[in-house]
């Protein structure tokens, strides 16, 4: 079986003739035989395609311009007619020289379009004379006038196209549109995205290579700090700990040196208290658990009571000797303390 | 039957080959240069924490043991005077500024964490008063000094005469 193609005429008011090839994305391009070029906005191709999923897309002015290189004549109108639109185009040395698209084509009647276009076409300084019109149109388009020749002075060729049949000339085919497609591979991406994504990609890539290594830089100059802080602390800790070390091994000495001190100047202190203004003392010996005192007394009570009494209640064992002397009572005494077991 | 265009041109082929080759630089790039210093962000990262872990342990320790030290500070000034060598004459010179020295003997020596000294001092002094003085200055001025028994005062004249025992503890 074989398939038959199918094609549709491009009826885009949009469409342009240029003599070079613009690299657009938005635009698509067909370049024909003799050097020009036939662009459409893509979106206009992408509506069409929406519409006609898989039917090539082919220009009225490709088939124009097919006829045109067909019939080899000169000095011609072309004219292709479909739907409500009309599609004009002169050519000259292969090339369209003069081209124009009217819609809406039930406003008007075929001589004053063809009339119109002669008005504008003879204005132009490459235009020529035209000798013949050559009218394509699909049935149902137009309605043959033989009269119109008469008026115009012109013969006219009217010529009933079947699109069926075009599509399967191989010569009209090379003038399809291409559409681009959105996906499949890379066909239909363009350079510029290319390269922008590429540059775009290799350029994040870079930032972020920037942005490790400045990371890395300032997490090595943190770690530095860190250790300079860590060793400065550890020096201050050693330090600290061999003080403490040095004072724990002091500090049981130092605590009972201390304590020691303190309670000879209590238990001095209280001693000499308890001597009353009667009472001279000549010897005094602190012993740890004994007391020996000598002096002289005013008076026999004033050792007794105002002393020995008072020493009587710390030292629970006393023994004295008390003796008149010229000055006073002479005492020598002892007192000790009682141990407990 | 549907039938599908797939045209490809020549644009489309050099389309694809400046493609592949952003994705083998981006590749190579990124597997060479940017893989590597990423290896190396992670290391240093790491490595990081676990300084500020270990820093964090440190700084507590050395808290700690400042914490600590504040409550042993008032035993530092002995590390001091225990490092001092009490000879006679040194003892000598101290003491004759609360007393008149008469003599100072050392009795015995002995060595066990510290090295002990006892001293038997001949003191002549004006009235009790001083002893005190110079009791209440052995625990100011941090002297490792400790007085032992017997304490002895005897009337000299009008003043007062003592024989007293001062044990001495040092580092040597």
């Amino acid at each position: 079986m074989v398939a038959t193609r199918k094609c549709i005429f491009l009826d885009s008011k949009n469409q342009q003739i240029t003599y070079k090839s613009f690299d657009d994305p938005a635009f698509v391009e067909v370049e024909h035989e003799d050097g020009w070029y036939l662009r459409v906005p893509q979106k206009d191709l992408n509506q069409i395609r929406a519409a006609h999923t898989t039917a090539s897309i082919l220009s009225p002015f490709s088939f124009l311009y097919l006829k045109y290189k067909e019939k080899s004549q000169e000095g011609v109108l072309w004219c292709f007619i479909f739907d409500d639109e009309a599609f004009f185009a002169t050519f000259k040395d292969g090339k369209p020289i003069f081209t124009k698209i009217i819609d809406e084509l039930h406003e008007y009647n075929l001589e004053d379009l063809i009339t119109g276009f002669l008005h504008q076409f003879y204005d132009q300084e490459e235009s020529y004379f035209i000798e013949r019109i050559e009218i394509f149109y699909e049935e149902g388009s137009i309605y043959e006038d033989p009269d119109l020749e008469d008026r115009l002075l012109l013969p006219i060729g009217f010529n009933k196209i079947d699109t069926d049949q075009i599509c399967q000339n191989p010569a009209v085919s090379k003038y399809f549109f291409t559409i681009k497609k959105n996906s499949g591979m890379t066909i239909g991406m363009n350079k510029k995205f290319v390269m922008v994504v590429g540059v775009a990609v290799l350029a994040l890539l870079l930032l972020y290579d920037l942005f490790l290594k400045y990371q890395t830089h300032t997490y090595t100059q943190k770690i530095h700090q860190l250790v300079d802080s860590q060793m400065h602390s550890a020096e201050q800790n050693n330090e600290y700990q061999s003080k403490i070390l040095r004072i724990e091994r002091i500090k049981p000495i130092i605590m009972q040196l201390r304590d020691r001190n303190e309670l000879l100047a209590t238990k001095l202190k209280n001693l000499f208290d308890l001597v009353p203004d009667t009472v001279y003392l000549t010897k005094f010996e602190l012993n740890e658990r004994a007391l020996h005192i000598e002096g002289v007394a005013k008076d026999r009570r004033a050792f007794l009571l105002g002393l020995n009494k008072k020493l009587a209640t710390i030292y629970k064992q006393g023994s004295y000797d008390l003796k008149r002397t010229k000055g006073g009572y002479r005492f020598v005494a002892t007192y000790e303390e009682v141990q407990h077991d | 039957m549907i039938s599908i265009d797939f045209h490809v041109n020549k644009k489309d082929l050099y389309l694809f080959a400046l493609m592949l080759f952003f994705i083998f630089v981006t590749y190579i790039f990124a597997n060479f240069v940017v893989m590597r210093d990423l290896d190396e962000y992670i290391d240093k990262k790491n490595k990081l924490l676990f300084q500020q872990t270990l820093q964090k342990y440190i700084k507590q320790n050395a808290q700690d043991a400042m914490m600590q030290y504040q409550s042993y500070k008032k035993y530092e000034p002995y590390l001091l005077t225990m490092s001092q060598d009490y000879e006679i004459k040194s003892l000598r010179s101290l003491l004759s500024h609360y007393f008149v020295v008469k003599d100072v003997k050392l009795l015995e020596q002995s060595k066990e964490k510290l090295l002990k000294s006892r001293y038997e001092l001949n003191l002549v002094m004006e009235s009790p008063k001083r002893f005190f003085i110079f009791l209440q200055d052995i625990n100011k001025k941090a002297y490792p000094f400790k007085l032992e028994y017997p304490l002895r005062f005897e009337k000299a004249d009008d003043k007062v005469a003592a024989t007293l025992y001062l044990s001495i503890y040092t580092f040597r």
